[in-house]
């Protein structure tokens, strides 16, 4: 199937489209930067490639074309995946990607600010991820890293020429809703600023506003507060030790971030876990769902006002953060999977003690449900607020519980199994309308859900090794250092080297709590990674935030914000 | 003078109940949020070792406050910045002036009616002192000159004009079955039997125009769901943003007086204020003896099952954290073994044989006691609603204030004119 | 003690309104203006009108003043102005003329009646809401009821005026 698209692509686009090998299966093509647009929308239009997931930049300063701009598609309808290279050298504009998927903008946005790469007709190319003062580009291999910047003035994301447009757009809107209305001066509007130090604001973001009353005429978003270069500190690190890293991505799900970045660079080395290490990855990576979904709940409820719920909520997940404490030493900062299986088994009584918990939270669930489930005013806050439908939602990037929050029953464990996950039974809850209501609705049933797969794994755990039998990936244990040659070499390679990853690219990826988490890994046969990029659901869903908040009032906005699930760790990294 | 000292003298009353109130609110607050949301609430504030289960908070807070810097925002209007929680405070205090607390009491022959100013007009007084309360917040929120805390006072200004409306309309009901804007004959009226059997308590005679009150009394007091001025994940902290220390604590012990004068109203309103139902004030008189023979028992029996309780926790848990707190239990149980022996030493003096004088006293201090018990429910019913529901939303807020709760309130003053017209 | 109050309410009445007068800030001239509502309010009670005190409060300085700062706060916004602002006209008329027309009101007062005719009691029952209620729905029901409709003719004029023409329902 898959095989058969990139020829139906050599046939359509005969001889401007290259076929580039992959041996870790992930189908690519290589276009010329001209013929990338017309690429992209016949992907997108006739071979139902809906989302564009990423856009992964790769420095290479050696070559003629130093940079090298990587699209990643996917169609969920057809189950396919293609990976769209071009190549570009220093100064020389890719064409914009804006036209075809609103995601693009972002993620363009995001290759400019720490590569350098211009986008040809791109609407807002501004830095992202970085202080708008910064100088350079991060993620240049020539980027000298010691060089510290001082960046201090803070960016006012509207200028007088913006509220003046905004007003008109106002005065036009109400004028084609009520026939002639008012006139809205720019001197009605109020710009405020949302964030990034804001009660409702889940981690350093921040939005600024321009309100008429409490209505909120246009919003822009700011990001890359708490922005610390994770892929480039991934550059100068060995595979293994990135592990650590990931924990601070999404801090909510780290056991997820884990074991997902183990199995891509897993896939890059061409490996598999073993089926034990694989049954605890899904074991803790569904406790992980549902201590994520947890808090996005509560939260969300204290952001409209209930109170209560928050702890019927949050106690459970503290209750579950015991057991991974006791399972790998730390609540939040989990660092539990490895490259080939995990750093150690579960403890005994692990099975009884989780068992325990999903009841107590299967008491949470009920009582707050017994709260908000028929609750007039929790409707009338959360139901038609931050409306966003199926297409909006593809072409910003949306997966996960808000993409199925819009009616679309896409997972990746069910569309390209992986950990098992084929061997599970589950359904995967879907909404309606793609509101705020939905969205909480659709986390709560997840957590059904995810609570089913634990049950299940914990029947059907595999006896068995944890750790692959491959010394030159996973350390050996220590009787073997202490007793024979072959150990201590593989010891001592493993720790001044690092994990040999054979040179290539592989893009790994899993449902990560709140969507489609992704490690892009390139290597190029060092130790360490040559490129590591992280797709982050969160990016490119906060990227349609200014989107859903206009038109709203303030608290819409607080609400949609709750439930959209924003973690600023892996959207900033 | 007698009037001036009699009525200083009720000042003073309503002036500790509400301050003892307040302090007893704050920690029902916290210890009822607390019991709601299965967690233990404050416990570590302690005297000598003695946390009074979390009674000691409060004091804790008052000093904290008292102490803390007041710092104020460098653009303020400073007038008005200081102006506002005075005002509001004030304007909390006033309200209790024409608000009935019992029947009388002899003092010396002279009958004193239980009531600090009995107006012709103590229902109109009312509600022009709830519209009093608006500028507090009003100014709050402009003269700090913060963006958060000025929407806070926009939407305040609109929810309390909103909601005065559907309020005012509700108690035109209530005047028009009593037929009196006096407060006194209000709560006197509601002493009555209907039938025989029912009190013809306000909420009985006025079931709709209750809710329609209810509601508006917990949108003037800007508690959840009607929290919007305040709407800490919206607009921050809204009007009180920008204000630390003592004139922050004003703030936030006007919040709970307000509570206290929602309670005070609705049991005024529509429980019948100080009257203890079925048993009318004569009745009190004439049995004197009896009742207090028979509450004095009844407090020590349940003295001394407290102190049981005390004492057993006492044995269980003794040495338990090895320092002062396991005083704790060993204290409760002597203090309610202390409230039990004075409860048994008054029977000493043969409290059946009371005279006049006494059986007024007793008859006085039931109808007191009633009313602060009433006006305590209404409080916990206040703290029970706001740990339950979720915020209302800035357009739905005035969507039931103007589109269902006035036309409510007109139906209601409608039908209740027909049926007195009618009867 | 009635003779103190009423100096003491109507020179703090007349001290606001002159502040109202000569503010800046619309905001604060609101305020003010409040002050003396208030003050007023407590020279109809020492007049015996406890009905009509409560009913200014109520009415003028609890409902209306509360829409005028709602009104004028919308406009102006929270920002205050940092530098100060000239007002347009001088400031003398609006501070003279007020305490000149009373005085020619108290003038021709004096000259029609003499001086006795002010003060004496009130009669039992004055000013309370059965007095007032008998007054304006007894012998002045048809002024109280054509107000009630002069009223409603001007809510539907300024519906009238505010809102486009297209949208009216009878169009």
């Amino acid at each position: 199937m898959s095989q058969k698209l990139v020829e139906r692509l050599q046939q359509e686009f005969s001889g401007e489209v290259q076929a580039v090998s992959n041996p870790q299966g992930d189908e690519t093509i290589f276009v010329g930067r001209d013929k990338l647009v017309d690429v992209l929308t016949h992907l997108r239009d006739t071979e139902g490639c809906e989302q564009l997931s990423d856009v992964v930049g790769v420095d290479y300063p050696d070559r003629d074309q130093r940079f090298e701009v990587n699209y990643l598609l996917r169609s969920w309808k057809n189950n396919q995946r293609i990976i769209v290279k071009v190549a570009a050298g220093e100064d020389e504009p890719v064409p914009t990607a804006t036209g075809v998927y609103r995601s693009a903008d972002w993620h363009e946005r995001e290759v400019f600010d720490l590569l350098g790469v211009p986008f040809d007709g791109h609407p807002d190319l501004r830095r992202i991820l970085c202080h708008h003062q910064f100088e350079g580009h991060a993620l240049r291999k020539d980027y000298p890293i010691e060089q510290g910047q001082e960046c201090s003035r803070p960016e006012h994301l509207f200028s007088d020429q913006d509220i003046n447009a905004a007003a008109r757009r106002a005065t036009n809107l109400v004028t084609e809703l009520e026939g002639a209305g008012d006139e809205i001066h720019p001197s009605d509007l109020l710009t405020v600023n949302l964030g990034p130090s804001h009660p409702a604001m889940h981690g350093a973001l921040r939005a600024e506003v321009l309100i008429d009353g409490e209505t909120i005429i246009e919003a822009r978003t700011e990001i890359g507060y708490i922005h610390r270069c994770f892929e480039k500190e991934a550059e100068d690190h060995t595979w293994a030790q990135v592990m650590p890293y990931t924990d601070r991505l999404n801090y909510c799900s780290a056991m997820l971030n884990n074991s997902i970045y183990a199995s891509a660079v897993e896939k890059l080395i061409g490996i598999e876990a073993t089926p034990r290490a694989q049954a605890i990855r899904v074991i803790v990576g569904e406790l992980s769902r549902i201590i994520d979904h947890l808090v996005c709940v509560c939260a969300n409820l204290v952001d409209v006002g209930a109170l209560t719920n928050y702890w019927y909520l949050y106690n459970v997940r503290e209750s579950i953060y015991e057991s991974l404490e006791k399972l790998c030493g730390s609540r939040l900062t989990t660092n539990y999977a490895r490259i080939g299986g995990m750093s150690h088994d579960l403890y005994d009584g692990f099975e009884t003690e989780i068992l325990h918990k999903l009841k107590e939270m299967d008491k949470g669930n009920s009582d707050v449900m017994k709260l908000i489930a028929r609750n007039g005013i929790f409707l009338d806050r959360t139901v038609d607020v931050g409306v966003i439908n199926q297409e909006d939602a593809l072409s910003f990037g949306y997966t996960g519980p808000c993409l199925r929050a819009t009616g679309l029953a896409y997972d990746l464990r069910k569309s390209s199994p992986y950990w098992g996950y084929e061997n599970y039974d589950f359904a995967i809850p879907t909404g309606t309308s793609g509101d705020t209501h939905d969205r909480i609705m659709v986390r709560m049933a997840e957590m059904v859900q995810s609570r089913s797969i634990i049950v299940q794994a914990l029947e059907n755990i595999p006896d068995g090794p944890l750790n692959v039998d491959d010394h030159s990936v996973v350390m050996p244990p220590k009787e073997k250092v202490y007793d024979s040659i072959e150990g201590v070499m593989n010891q001592f390679k493993l720790v001044y080297e690092g994990i040999q990853v054979p040179a290539g690219e592989a893009y790994g990826f899993g449902e990560g709590a709140n969507g489609e988490l992704g490690f892009f890994c390139v290597s190029d046969g060092t130790g360490n990674p040559y490129r590591l990029k992280v797709r982050p659901p969160c990016f490119p869903i906060f990227s349609s935030y200014a989107f859903l908040a206009q038109g709203g009032m303030i608290p819409d906005a607080i609400a949609t914000l709750g439930s959209l699930n924003i973690i600023a760790g892996e959207l900033d990294r | 003078m007698t009037i001036v000292f009699d009525t200083l003298a009720k000042i003073g009353f309503f002036f500790v109940l509400i301050m003892g109130l307040v302090v007893v609110l704050i920690w029902m607050e916290r210890k009822g949020a607390a019991f709601i949301q299965d967690r233990t609430g404050p416990n570590r504030a302690s005297i000598g070792g003695v946390r009074l289960a979390g009674l000691v908070h409060p004091v804790a807070d008052v000093f904290k406050l008292l102490f803390k810097e007041d710092v104020a925002p460098a653009n303020r209007h400073a007038a008005l910045y200081n102006l506002a929680p005075w005002l509001v405070m004030t304007v909390a205090m006033s309200t209790y002036a024409v608000i009935p607390f019992g029947d009388y009491l002899t003092v010396a022959g002279r009958r004193v009616p239980l009531v600090a100013a009995d107006l012709s007009v103590g229902l109109l007084y009312v509600l022009a002192i709830a519209s009093l309360a608006t500028y507090g917040v009003v100014m709050a929120g402009w003269a700090s000159n913060n963006k958060f805390t000025f929407l806070g006072g926009i939407r305040a200004t609109s929810q309390m004009i909103s909601y005065e409306i559907s309020m005012g309309l509700a108690l035109m009901g209530l005047v028009l079955v009593f037929s009196s804007l006096r407060l006194t004959d209000i709560v006197a009226g509601q002493g009555d039997l209907i039938w025989g059997f029912l009190p013809k308590w306000g909420v009985v005679v006025q079931p709709l125009g209750f809710i329609l009150f209810i509601v508006a009394v917990f949108a003037e007091t800007n508690r959840n769901p009607f929290d919007l001025p305040e709407g800490e994940s919206e607009i921050v902290a809204g009007f009180h943003l920008e204000y630390s220390s003592m004139k922050f604590a004003l703030f936030f012990m006007a919040e709970y007086a307000h509570m206290v004068i929602g309670a005070s109203l609705i049991a005024t309103f529509y429980f019948g204020g100080y009257q203890i139902p079925w048993l009318p004030r004569p009745l009190i008189e004439a049995n004197a003896g009896l009742i207090l023979t028979l509450k004095l028992i009844g407090v020590a029996l349940i003295s001394m099952m407290i102190a049981m309780l005390f004492f057993r926790r006492a044995q269980k848990e003794k040495g338990k954290f090895g320092d002062a707190r396991d005083r704790e239990p060993v204290l409760g149980a002597g203090l309610w073994v202390l409230v039990a022996g004075g409860a048994l030493a008054g029977l000493v003096l043969k409290p059946w044989t009371i005279g006049p004088v006494g059986a007024d006293m007793v008859a006085s201090l039931l109808q007191v006691m009633a009313f602060v018990a009433k006006v305590v429910f209404f409080a916990w019913l206040f703290i029970w609603v706001r740990w339950t529901l979720p915020r209302f939303r800035y357009d739905q807020l005035m969507h039931l204030g103007w589109k269902v709760w006035l036309p409510l309130g007109l139906a209601n003053l409608v039908v209740t004119a027909l049926v007195m017209a009618i009867v | 003690m009635e003779g103190i109050l009423f100096w003491v309410c109507g020179i703090l009445m007349v001290f606001g309104g002159l502040m109202m007068v000569v503010q800046r800030s619309a905001v604060v001239s609101a305020v003010w203006l409040i002050f003396a509502f208030v003050c007023a309010a407590g020279i109809f009670a020492l007049l015996s009108a406890p009905f009509l005190a409560v009913m200014q409060i109520l009415v003028y300085a609890g409902a209306i003043m509360v829409l005028f700062l709602f009104v004028i706060m919308m406009l102006q916004g929270p920002v205050l102005e940092g530098g100060r602002k000239r007002l347009a006209l001088p400031m003398w008329p609006a501070v003279a003329v007020p305490p000149m027309a009373i005085a020619v009101m108290i003038i021709g007062y004096v000259k029609r009646h003499g001086t006795t005719g002010m003060g004496g009691p009130a009669p039992e029952g004055f000013g309370s809401p059965e007095h007032v209620a008998e007054l304006l729905l007894g012998k002045y029901l048809l002024a109280f009821e054509l107000i009630s409709i002069v009223l409603l003719v001007a809510i539907i004029g300024a519906l009238a005026v505010g809102k486009d023409e297209r949208k009216l329902p009878w169009k």
